[in-house]
């Protein structure tokens, strides 16, 4: 029983994050790669229950990548494809 | 004999500045994707390779085989601290590192897994080199119907590569194939499932699929796995470099023949260093003058091993260099990479690009210092790596990934791909379906397509092309060969075994 219970935990953990990616890129697409990508890490970080710094610092960090991918490689991720 | 004013001119790209600290970068973050367990070679140059697009093209390769040979050393960090092969081709450290570590002797085993490595990319990176000149014969002597013939050839090894189901692998490799025909045909001006996209007008991109089929589905399986990377807690970080390093120099002969080991397995396409190192393990226990101590934290089995995983670079790097057949998925990425940087593997890496091709070689035998150098700068901390939360590394991983596949060319279909092929891959690995196969379809595929089209309209359609020299005789000869052999094999050993009996 608890067996079958941490499976079904394991399985709703990998779901969500698939609808996590799923929803980062058809968003990404939509407003702009650029926006999702802090909201993107920060959902997933709470979901999996991370402590505040770690969350803030991976946060700030992947937003800090992304403003590189427009900044020095001239993508246009502000924008989305729409 | 080799051209020394190539060579020359390859050490001085490699030495010079970018060429050596973009080196002993990739090197650094191969350790680190390597030693994080589910990240490994493919995943870590996939990933990589987008960011290489604004380096000119030697020093991108150059920064790609650091990341290589690095990810072949740092697989065996979680291998030893904590019985987690960073990659297959680790697994076979973990038999003897995780017992040296269990009774404090990390440090000595990470020092000897180091040591071994460097001399085992040095052996293999020399002895490369020394044989590129014959090499380079052999290639010129391909032509586009040889091109297509080595193309089908190497869609046979699916044969090889199967480890369970072949209809399975077959079909893993087909769908490779017909992901390869999205977009313009070769030779006819033709669409092929573009659905009026003009995003999909240039095909699927290789290295968005590769990026989609190695990171987000292992994402999504580590998503499962939750927690941190290491599972078998603290362990005691004891032992002594020099030592290490004594240990390694006393045994030159268990070195120099896993390195040849490593070398001939990684030229053979679909094997890799997951192979060659148990190769190299079973044969130093067979030589071994304490066999008992295997199992229990050999030294003499750590030297095989790293020693000839890392060799297996060099001998991975034939097939694919030549002919473009990925000795492994991490070679796959790679030659996705060169095509990125608009590098067709073939005869031209052997003549007017024959700069590049001497600067990998070189790069691997750099290579091997610096992994010396890093290796035993790492030994002491290298214990924090595998520490980490898997659902910190998972959105880092995801959101590179994502942007990376977006810088490609800037479109958004490339996205798409990562996710579609993200989520394929996840079942295909969850099902048993050969990932190596399917890399063999989708590069294959079109390399095949390309070469048939082109011979047919050199001999205004006729088949005889094919047959017209012995070179292609033999190619032929050798894809039956590999088809039928699995089938034949053992009825003919039935039927000489039944006659001897007789």
């Amino acid at each position: 029983m608890s067996e079958d219970s941490a499976e079904s935990g394991d399985l709703i953990r990998m779901i969500v994050l698939g609808t996590l990616i799923t929803g980062y890129i058809f968003l990404g697409y939509a407003i702009g790669l650029f926006w999702v990508t802090p909201i993107f890490a920060l959902a997933h970080l709470i979901y999996t229950g991370q402590k505040w710094w770690v969350t803030a610092i991976i946060t700030i960090g992947l937003t800090g990548v992304a403003y590189v991918f427009v900044a020095l490689m001239n993508l246009d991720i502000v924008t989305g494809g729409l | 004999m080799v051209d020394l004013s190539v060579l020359f001119h390859a050490i001085e790209t490699v030495v010079s500045w970018p060429g050596i600290a973009l080196l002993a970068l990739g090197v650094f973050i191969g350790i680190i994707g390597g030693g994080l367990p589910g990240v490994g070679g493919a995943l870590t140059l996939a990933i990589a390779t987008p960011f290489t697009l604004q380096m000119g093209d030697i020093t991108a390769i150059i920064f790609l085989i650091g990341i290589y040979n690095g990810v072949m050393y740092g697989g065996s960090i979680s291998a030893i601290l904590f019985n987690v092969p960073g990659s297959a081709s680790a697994a076979a450290t973990t038999l003897e590192g995780y017992p040296m570590a269990r009774v404090g002797r990390a440090v000595d085993a990470l020092t000897i897994s180091a040591v071994s490595s460097a001399i085992g990319d040095f052996l293999g990176g020399v002895a490369v080199l020394a044989i590129l000149p014959v090499l380079v014969s052999i290639v010129l002597l391909f032509g586009t119907p040889e091109y297509f013939l080595v193309a089908v050839l190497g869609l046979s090894l699916i044969m090889v590569v199967s480890e369970g189901s072949f209809l399975k692998d077959a079909m893993a490799g087909g769908f490779g194939v017909m992901l390869a025909t999205v977009g313009i045909a070769p030779m006819l001006p033709t669409q092929r499932y573009t659905f009026g996209q003009l995003g999909l007008h240039n095909g699927i991109s290789f290295v968005a699929a590769l990026i989609g089929i190695f990171a987000v589905s292992e994402m999504l399986r580590l998503s499962k796995q939750g927690g941190t990377i290491s599972r078998g807690g603290d362990v005691d970080i004891g032992g002594s470099v020099r030592s290490g390093i004594r240990t390694v120099l006393s045994k030159p002969l268990t070195l120099i023949k896993s390195s040849i080991i490593g070398l001939l397995i990684g030229a053979v396409p679909g094997s890799g260093g997951s192979v060659s190192t148990f190769i190299a393990y079973g044969e130093a226990k067979r030589a071994s003058n304490n066999p008992e101590k295997f199992g229990n934290g050999s030294e003499e089995g750590i030297i095989a091993t790293e020693s000839s995983n890392n060799a297996t670079v060099s001998g991975s790097l034939i097939p694919t260099l030549t002919f473009g057949i990925p000795g492994s998925t991490t070679t796959a990425v790679l030659i996705g990479a060169l095509m990125l940087h608009g590098i067709r593997p073939g005869p031209a890496l052997f003549g007017a690009q024959i700069n590049l091709t001497y600067s990998i070689f070189v790069s691997l035998v750099v290579c091997s210092l610096i992994i010396f150098a890093l290796g035993l700068l790492v030994v002491r901390w290298a214990g924090y790596l595998t520490t980490v939360n898997t659902s910190v590394i998972i959105p880092i991983i995801i959101v590179l990934s994502v942007l990376g596949a977006f810088s490609l060319n800037s479109n958004y279909i490339d996205v798409f791909v990562v996710l579609a092929l993200g989520i394929v891959g996840y079942f295909m690995e969850s099902y048993d379906y050969s990932i190596v196969a399917f890399l063999l379809g989708l590069i294959l595929g079109p390399i095949a397509e390309e070469n048939l089209s082109r011979s047919l309209s050199l001999s205004n359609g006729s088949l005889d092309i094919f047959f017209a020299t012995p070179l292609r005789l033999l190619l032929i000869v050798a894809t039956v060969v590999i088809i039928v052999g699995p089938y034949l094999g053992p009825v003919l050993k039935q039927q000489l075994g039944s006659t001897s009996n007789a």
